[in-house]
């Protein structure tokens, strides 16, 4: 039997993927986006709020909570259109602290004092959510869908000239970016049974874009390894208190060297595909 | 004979300078058709202006006898043109087999991109066999040779049952046994109503493989009619060897 702290941790662990997933799908269009904090806020506010104050049973708090987060997605993602790397960075940047601000600000939903009331959800709910956005996204890996974000990456001009309209495919990964961040943050609220302004911050969106990159970002595969490993480490170092940030930030600094792409990638599955074919 | 598309008083200048004066010329169904010229002449200008990337000051270009000027180059591309490029550009990420499947989904509903179908992965095969590249299709496609990645560009461009293929410099970098391959290929798909603009400098070639051709010099037509005609044009003749020949 788990011990509630490994419960904890496996908790933990299942909201960072998700968050990593909700990345992904928006950087697999070439696309960084540094806010998704804001986006998990708002899933975790506005489904708390939904089962507290409205009475609104868990699942279809969190279904709405996704949705109207994906509209800010859209939102997000029109000027987002206009801007690419570091200057689209900044822009995601500056909307997850909006969105932090103002919760910080909103007193229906405990301003700077936070939220509280939810109800606590089971291990079990949370690893089903996760699994089944996991089972999404790694299904929608192998469409023909997927080839056009990744197109849209690859070259956005010669992708529109093989018939693609990729503000469309880029809005869309926004809005399903916006969504699994959401779905996260209903969740951490219903685990942590407590949410303020703070859990949201520049730190929780760095955290998503490093268990991405480390775990490796091209394939959803990837942010498994780096949720889990970005959970387990700070465990794993923990005989060398303090020491365990530093030893940890030069552990990151040394994947990257070594293996820019992360942990995994496409090829690692290619070669497990020719091993088939070779047997 | 219709034209699949007709290419009508086009003035295109950047700043100051007019790359492309008061061109004009009708593309036949299913006819190969070739511009050539000397650098600079304003060939790549014209498949530019036709696939959406340049609005040009003045003029009109019709697909089967619609105005396609002032579209996005995405719907172009679905109307029916598609093209490949002298500096190649294929999708980094991916292999040959995937850059087949992708040119296929634009144009179907939302639904039957998730879904795997049949008919595209079947098209798909027939289009690295056409082009002689089966052998290629799990490699990342940029990381095959030159002349290769062509015929990659082409099976994707032609993957997307074009009504018009527009091809920028498709010989560069091939050998003559693969030019000659890929005029035999190119053919065979005009006699099953293929039209085809090419764009060339292998003089040869083009003479073997063009049912018409149009001349560019210094952004103005300045000759069109059979490859035969052209060779014997005084025009074109001094263009290519100089005003004293």
């Amino acid at each position: 039997m788990m011990s509630s702290y490994q419960a904890g941790l496996v908790a933990d662990g299942s909201i960072l993927l998700l968050g990593a997933l909700s990345v992904y799908v928006i950087l697999s269009t070439g696309q960084l986006s540094l806010g998704n904090a804001g986006f998990m806020a708002i899933g975790a506010y506005l489904s708390s709020w939904l089962t507290v104050s409205a009475g609104m049973p868990l699942t279809p708090a969190i279904v709405v909570s996704a949705a109207v987060s994906a509209v800010f997605g859209l939102i997000i993602g029109f000027p987002a259109l206009r801007l690419k790397g570091l200057y689209l960075a900044m822009a995601t940047l500056g909307f997850g602290e909006m969105v932090r601000t103002f919760f910080l600000n909103f007193e229906p939903t405990g301003g700077a004092g936070g939220f509280s009331g939810m109800e606590h959800v089971p291990l079990w709910y949370i690893l089903g959510w996760t699994a089944f956005v996991l089972a999404c996204v790694m299904i929608c890996e192998r469409t023909r869908w997927w080839l056009e974000i990744r197109a849209v990456n690859d070259d956005e001009l010669a992708a529109g000239l093989v018939g693609m309209n990729t503000t469309v495919t880029k809005l869309m990964a926004f809005m399903t970016g916006a969504a699994i961040a959401a779905v996260a943050g209903a969740l951490l609220a219903h685990q942590n049974l407590y949410i303020e302004p703070g859990n949201f911050g520049f730190d929780r969106s760095t955290e998503f874009v490093l268990a991405m990159i480390l775990g490796g970002s091209s394939l959803a595969a990837g942010s498994i390894v780096g949720a889990a490993l970005l959970i387990m480490l700070p465990e794993l170092l923990r005989d060398f208190v303090d020491w365990r940030i530093a030893i940890f930030g030069a552990l990151l600094v040394a994947v990257l060297l070594v293996r820019r792409q992360g942990i995994l990638d496409r090829n690692v599955f290619g070669l497990a595909k020719f091993w088939r074919r070779a047997n | 004979m219709a034209n699949v598309l007709e290419f009508h008083d086009v003035d295109q200048s950047f700043g100051g300078i007019k790359a492309l004066t008061d061109v004009s010329f009708d593309i036949p169904q299913a006819c190969i058709t070739g511009i050539i010229g000397p650098n600079g002449a304003g060939k790549t200008t014209i498949f530019n202006v036709i696939t959406g990337a340049y609005r040009p000051d003045r003029g009109s270009v019709r697909l089967n006898g619609q105005e396609i000027l002032g579209l996005a180059p995405y719907r172009i591309a679905r109307a029916g043109i598609s093209r490949t490029f002298q500096n190649i550009r294929l999708f980094a990420s991916m292999t040959v087999w995937e850059h087949m499947l992708l040119s296929q989904a634009p144009r179907t509903p939302m639904l039957s991109r998730i879904l795997p179908s049949r008919a595209v992965a079947e098209r798909g095969e027939r289009m690295m066999e056409l082009f002689g590249i089966s052998a290629v299709r799990d490699r990342i496609a940029v990381s095959l040779p030159y002349g290769v990645q062509r015929k990659v560009e082409m099976a994707r461009a032609y993957a997307m049952e074009p009504k018009l293929l527009l091809l920028d410099e498709p010989v560069a970098g091939m050998n003559h046994d693969e030019a000659e391959d890929l005029r035999q290929t190119l053919q065979g798909l005009r006699d099953k109503g293929l039209s085809i603009l090419i764009i060339e400098h292998d003089m040869r070639f083009m003479m073997n493989l063009c049912d018409e051709m149009h001349v560019m010099n210094y952004g103005r037509k300045i000759a069109g009619g059979r490859p035969a005609e052209i060779q014997r044009d005084p025009a074109v003749i001094a263009a290519y060897l100089g005003e004293d020949a």
